[in-house]
């Protein structure tokens, strides 16, 4: 962290659908190893951001770079190299954990070993059922798990907590944490101002497609000069407030 | 290489299980044509038997259901789903899932029609084609026109619902206008006017032509360019507008 790696550069990135700016001239530098947090409003362009960074859209002008390779060239080695979550579960109807976990790692040439995956994750007694049955906290799981598995350098998820229970938000928690530990970036967005605060090196806050500001959660919420504020305070002040 | 054979696999696994896609492919072709063989045994097709004419017949509507059940809703299911974006975010590409779905495809076409020539064989001592090359032919043509307009449906449809509603709705005309069922000169003259407007018509023919040797000869032509018409077109209309994710 001493000194900072660029892992993602994004350069002015614009996105429109019809009439609607959906990101409109967003730069950001993700450095090697942090926790990245973006936060917004819905439809603020988070999603798209994302979505952006992780090779899954084209931006209609501005440059995406990820480890150093620019997306629109080197898409295949990039997602070699990245694990992605989105906010819905997007498997099949019919499959089964095991099933999903084999399938995703045949498709990389690098890949983490499956068991060591289904054992921190705590997966092992739902190998052999439908992910479409499991509860949400579980589907999340075998989200992250295939996000996991080709050992990727960037996770990126894309509201990993939304609609859990306590119990459930907290253990994903211990997970990505643990990922962390290893230094891998993790890039996420969130709707929990706590979450963020307390897990996040830095958060990014997005507004109707434009990066309000971007620091550590201590230095965004000192910039609200009042004692005992929370990020709450500064995604009220920032996110919605004009 | 390896991705194709997993990522065929799974679609093939996952096809087993869902009963829709079984039904219309196992059963509902198989049940219809024992009934209709129970019923019409022994009668006369303008020069065909029951089962020249039938064999071929049901095929050809394995040939549709397939097409806009097995694969054109199912696509629309797993995109709405999120499954191909998910997909996109890794290195697999998206020729291989087109693979894998077309031979998904021919694999359901070809078993179902084997189901029907078993039941034609041990169940009503039919007698089965000696032309089967040709069938075969016939088959796989016919097979590629459908896909190609399964690919339309899911252009067409951007929710399982509509996609589900167009496959019901043209899942009429293709079993009783097409000569699938009915014979068309059976058809009051209306219907068989609008015979001429349902693609599946063309398929029966040409299996029939496949099944009873007819295929290289001039009474085939017609039908075969009907259908390379529809091909062309369909698989342009279907590369230009048809999206893996939105």
């Amino acid at each position: 962290m001493n000194q900072k790696q660029r892992v993602i550069e994004l350069y002015d990135i614009r996105k429109s659908y019809g009439n609607v700016k959906a990101v409109d001239g967003i730069s950001i530098e993700v450095y090697k190893g942090e926790v990245l947090g973006i936060i917004g409003a819905n439809g603020a362009g988070k999603t798209t951001t994302l979505e952006m960074m992780m090779g899954l859209r084209k931006p209609d002008s501005g440059s995406v770079r990820v480890l150093g390779m620019d997306i629109t060239k080197q898409t295949n080695e990039i997602k070699q190299k990245i694990g992605i979550q989105l906010q819905q579960t997007a498997l099949y109807d019919r499959i089964k954990v095991k099933e999903a976990l084999e399938l995703f790692s045949s498709y990389y040439s690098k890949t983490r070993d499956i068991n060591e995956i289904i054992e921190t994750l705590g997966l092992r007694p739902y190998l052999n059922k439908y992910v479409k049955n499991l509860s949400g906290g579980w589907q999340q799981r075998t989200s992250l798990a295939l996000a996991l598995i080709n050992d990727p350098e960037i996770i990126f998820i894309d509201e990993p907590t939304t609609g859990l229970d306590p119990q459930a938000r907290l253990e994903l928690w211990g997970c990505i944490n643990k990922f962390r530990a290893e230094g891998k970036t993790i890039i996420l967005t969130t709707h929990y101002m706590d979450e963020a605060q307390r897990h996040c090196d830095r958060i990014g806050i997005i507004k109707q497609g434009k990066l309000v500001s971007i620091d550590q959660p201590k230095n965004l919420i000192a910039t609200l000069g009042v004692h005992d504020a929370s990020m709450e305070d500064v995604y009220l002040k920032y996110a919605v407030g004009n | 290489m390896q991705a194709i054979l997993n990522h065929t696999k799974m679609e093939l696994k996952l096809f087993f299980r869902e009963i829709i896609a079984l039904m219309f492919t196992f059963v509902v072709p198989a049940v219809s044509f024992i009934v209709f063989a129970l019923m019409f045994n022994g009668s006369n097709y303008g020069g065909l038997d029951y089962f020249q004419a039938y064999i071929p017949s049901m095929i050809g509507i394995i040939i549709f259901t397939t097409s806009f059940f097995s694969m054109g809703l199912q696509i629309v299911i797993d995109r709405e789903k999120g499954v191909y974006k998910r997909l996109k975010g890794t290195p697999i590409n998206e020729s291989v899932i087109f693979t894998a779905t077309i031979v998904k495809g021919f694999f359901a076409i070809f078993v179902g029609a084997i189901e029907i020539l078993l039941i034609a064989k041990f169940a009503f001592s039919a007698e089965l084609t000696s032309h089967l090359f040709d069938f075969i032919v016939a088959l796989t043509f016919c097979s590629m026109t459908f896909f190609a307009l399964g690919f339309i449906v899911c252009s067409v449809a951007k929710r399982m619902q509509t996609a589900l509603g167009i496959a019901l709705i043209a899942m009429y005309p293709m079993m009783f206008l097409s000569g699938a069922t009915i014979p068309i000169e059976t058809l009051p003259g209306v219907l068989q006017n609008l015979s001429v407007i349902v693609p599946l018509t063309y398929v029966v023919n040409v299996l029939r032509d496949g099944w009873n040797g007819t295929l290289f000869t001039g009474d085939a032509l017609v039908d075969i360019a009907v259908l390379a018409v529809i091909l062309v077109v369909a698989a342009f209309i279907g590369m230009k507008s048809f999206k893996w994710s939105d």
